[in-house]
């Protein structure tokens, strides 16, 4: 066979390429590590709530996109203080009450969507209890 | 190439001895499709078995079939002759080249025209194969895709990650191999074509009898009724 030829093949073997999967993007997944979307829950509110019926307590709001999940869990300064199961609540706009809140402290609140062990984390929101 | 017709005269000896004249057992071996041409003295025969009533005596022999080599030889009959003489007929030079050619010519032909295309077909075999592999390859990654998406364990995440990376460099690797099986194709169609074109251009050897050509005498002579000339030929034989 003539070089040339040789040379040709080899050419369309180098430069054949297919990129239909180079789109395929891995950090959709908000549980992943890696993950550069949007954040899939928020905490909306903090504020204090003077209560009837159960006193005085911290509510923590948030609002959650994102449907795969088992719940949400709420944490305080790192430490996990809650959670909400999706078995029991079934809204995406809902709400913490903490009612082992100090008065006058200040508090770095967190909420987590989880879905098996993998956890996508809101922003913190520091509140200070009046 | 050497194709062998043989001519057995064989001289009778049963019930002639007596005479001047013997039978003449003639018997052409070797050639199926065409009767040679078989001259004593004078008379021409075209025969392949036959007994001839000769005389006594010197005779001339002649045997000629077209693409053999032309027999001129002379025999001697005596009394009670049983002789048996055998003439290997063989083919001419010419024949003989020309056979050479044409099998050449038709070999190179088959060639040019019958190996390409089992190459392209070869080559598009092997591009619809790695086509299909490639889009199984294509459809597991998105399935590993699809899994990373619903999974909510980083560990499985990564897991199905690198599955999906290790099927698209499959299906690139197999995308590689039908695009380039796609461009040998087009060469080698592009090759085929050349080749029908070359072979187009070689004249198909033709056999030309030589000998029977210098045979022929070429008598021309003037029609006074049409007021043109003709030409009368004859072969000497």
């Amino acid at each position: 066979m003539r070089p040339i030829l040789v040379i040709l093949f080899l050419s369309l073997f180098v430069g054949a390429c297919s990129s239909a999967l180079d789109d395929v993007k891995f950090n959709d997944n908000p549980y992943d590590n890696d993950y550069q979307g949007d954040r899939v829950i928020t905490i909306t509110n903090v504020d204090t709530v003077h209560s009837t019926t159960n006193g005085i307590y911290t509510a923590v709001s948030y609002t959650r996109n994102y449907g795969k999940s088992d719940g949400v869990k709420l944490y305080r300064n790192g430490v996990k203080i809650a959670t909400n199961y999706n078995s029991i609540i079934n809204s995406d706009s809902w709400y913490f009450k903490d009612i082992t809140a100090v008065s006058g402290v200040t508090y770095t609140y967190e909420v987590r969507l989880y879905f098996g062990s993998g956890e996508a984390r809101s922003l913190p929101y520091v509140y200070t209890t009046p | 190439m050497l194709t062998f017709m043989f001519a057995v005269i064989s001289l009778l000896s049963t019930g002639q001895e007596s005479t001047d004249q013997v039978y003449l057992k003639v018997k052409v071996i070797g050639l199926k499709k065409t009767k040679p041409f078989f001259k004593i003295d004078s008379t021409m025969y075209r025969v392949t078995d036959t007994v001839l009533l000769v005389s006594k005596g010197k005779h001339s022999i002649q045997i000629w079939s077209p693409t053999y080599k032309y027999i001129d030889s002379t025999i001697i009959i005596k009394k009670s002759d049983t002789a048996k003489y055998t003439f290997g007929l063989k083919h001419t030079k010419e024949y003989d080249a020309y056979k050479w050619n044409y099998t050449e010519y038709k070999r190179k032909s088959n060639q040019r025209y019958l190996i390409s295309p089992m190459f392209v077909g070869m080559a598009l075999g092997v591009a619809v194969y790695s086509n299909s592999t490639a889009k199984k390859h294509y459809d597991l990654a998105l399935q590993e895709k699809y899994s990373y998406s619903i999974s909510g364990s980083q560990s499985t995440m990564d897991q199905y990650e690198s599955n999906f990376n290790n099927y698209n460099k499959k299906y690139k690797i197999m995308k590689s191999v039908e695009y380039g099986m796609y461009g040998i194709s087009a060469l080698l169609v592009a090759n085929y074509v050349r080749l029908i074109l070359k072979q187009k251009k070689v004249p198909v050897p033709v056999y030309k009898e030589r000998v029977i050509f210098s045979k022929i005498d070429f008598y021309p002579y003037r029609d006074i009724v049409d007021n043109r000339w003709g030409l009368n030929m004859k072969i000497k034989f």
